[in-house]
């Protein structure tokens, strides 16, 4: 087993924030593909 | 330690760099080379999908040359530079990216990854089964077969028990990725000569189209399934440090082989250009091989229906192997080709049971085929940021890597690739958005 990597608030933050606007971004994606098929 | 204190997968992992130690201490460098190749290989024709080669090809029709015949060499250069510090962490650390995630960041985002990975290669599967669907009914094949085929070939391959066979077979069908050259070689000079078709630096058009494309083609060759899937297999190939010049080399290589395939297909659908090219998309079913037949010949229509047979046959197995490998990481159960069903079910299960999901998808009448196709690169671009950055963290870090951690050239690089997929999935995902609720017009 490989310890935990002591990341910094800052970096820690910067990764919640990356991977709320990835799923955002993938969100829009979706719906836009979900709206052309009508 | 003797033996019997290893579990089976070990015991044949160890006899694989048994065979890898005495190639290399009787200098034979040929057979060291063949033994060491794969990963970084599979991991770039397998992402030569056939998704990535619908994309290419729709891209040529409707662009030509100018612009995506180098932008296909960029890309495939920035995939190169993930997909090696993808391979240098499973080989120095032995252990694949959802391991690694998980043990070193917390479950939370091992979960999430996987998550993640398993939702985008589910779509993409969806993706690599149209393809095949594609390619059979050019010869009058049924999408039945399609499905069959697909997953068949992924309980077969699992079936020898071993990593090493898994992977031979796997390359040696990857070879016929060639067929795309072949094609752009036979579709001849003539077709793609004329200066419309070279020389579209700077296409016109809809702007969502061709930002579509930018990410789709980013999208065909950087993807999350690809980081997973690269360390992986080199960590389930037994790879050490000592291995890592060659890992390059098989991941270059690799690199330089799908990026001359992927502008075959490139060419190829650039012969369609001054043929109404800007709507092969709305063909969808039938797609390339019918709009190839009739503008180019059937010669080239038939090579092209082969190579999406292929493209997708080898992306089944890839990515429904980095499926199982994410699956069985985040929860820590046995994830080895060197394992049987009954010491690597979840493995298994994972592996055949994205290949069966996605094959059944594709049965259903009036799928959108081209537009899956075309999206599901889209929405490995998109989520693609969140494994790069994590790869980044890790190939940096030197208490987890020592000598072999990034350098700072490596590192900042890697950095920019970050940005520059973030930059162009964002593009297409808010002005897409923004025209299909209509504030905008494309």
């Amino acid at each position: 087993m490989i310890g935990r990597a002591s990341l910094s608030r800052r970096a820690r933050i910067g990764l919640w924030v990356l991977r709320a606007f990835t799923l955002v971004m993938s969100a829009l994606v979706i719906y836009t593909f979900v709206a052309g098929l009508h | 330690l003797t033996t019997e204190a290893y579990t089976e997968e070990e015991t044949i992992r160890l006899g694989d760099q048994a065979r890898v130690a005495h190639a290399r201490s009787s200098g034979r460098r040929w057979y060291l080379l063949w033994l060491l190749v794969g990963p970084g290989m599979l991991a770039m024709l397998g992402e030569n999908d056939g998704p990535s080669m619908i994309s290419y090809a729709t891209t040529g029709a409707r662009y030509g040359l100018g612009l995506f015949l180098p932008f296909i060499v960029l890309t495939f250069a920035m995939s190169a530079v993930c997909q090696e510090m993808s391979m240098r962490v499973g080989a120095v650390t032995g252990r694949g990216f959802g391991s690694l995630v998980l043990e070193r960041f917390g479950p939370a985002w091992g979960w999430f990854s996987a998550l993640d990975l398993t939702f985008t290669n589910l779509v993409t599967l969806i993706a690599e089964f149209v393809a095949i669907r594609v390619g059979f009914a050019h010869f009058g094949i049924g999408p039945g077969w399609a499905a069959l085929l697909g997953v068949l070939l992924v309980v077969l391959t699992m079936s020898g028990g071993r990593y090493r066979s898994w992977e031979r077979i796997v390359l040696g069908l990857a070879l016929f990725n060639g067929l795309f050259i072949v094609a752009a070689l036979v579709t001849g000079v003539h077709w793609i000569s004329h200066p419309a078709v070279a020389a579209t630096f700077l296409p016109g058009g809809s702007s969502t189209t061709l930002l579509l494309l930018i990410a789709s083609t980013i999208g065909a060759t950087v993807t999350p399934w690809m980081i997973f899937f690269q360390q992986s297999a080199s960590a389930d190939k037994g790879l050490t440090h000592e291995d890592l010049r060659h890992g390059r080399w098989d991941t270059f290589a690799g690199a330089a082989m799908a990026a001359v395939c992927g502008c075959g297909a490139l060419i190829v659908g650039a012969a369609l250009f001054r043929h109404g090219g800007g709507s092969v998309a709305g063909l969808a079913g039938a797609g390339f091989p019918a709009a190839l037949h009739h503008v180019v010949g059937g010669g080239v229509a038939a090579l092209f229906a082969l190579g999406l047979i292929e493209a997708g046959a080898v992306a089944i197995l890839t990515i429904s192997a980095s499926t199982g490998y994410a699956v069985s990481e985040c929860v820590g159960a046995p994830h080895s080709f060197n394992g049987s069903l009954r010491s690597s079910a979840l493995f298994w299960m994972a592996n055949i049971g994205a290949a069966a999901i996605a094959g059944t998808i594709i049965l259903i009448p009036g799928v959108p085929l081209l537009s899956i196709a075309l999206n599901a690169n889209v929405l490995a671009t998109v989520l693609l940021p969140v494994a790069l950055v994590f790869l980044i963290i890790l190939a940096s870090d030197r208490e987890l890597m020592g000598r072999w951690a990034n350098g700072r050239r490596t590192t900042g690089v890697a950095i920019a690739i970050v940005a520059f997929v973030t930059l162009c999935g964002t593009a297409y995902a808010v002005d897409s958005f923004l025209q299909a609720i209509h504030v905008v017009s494309g």
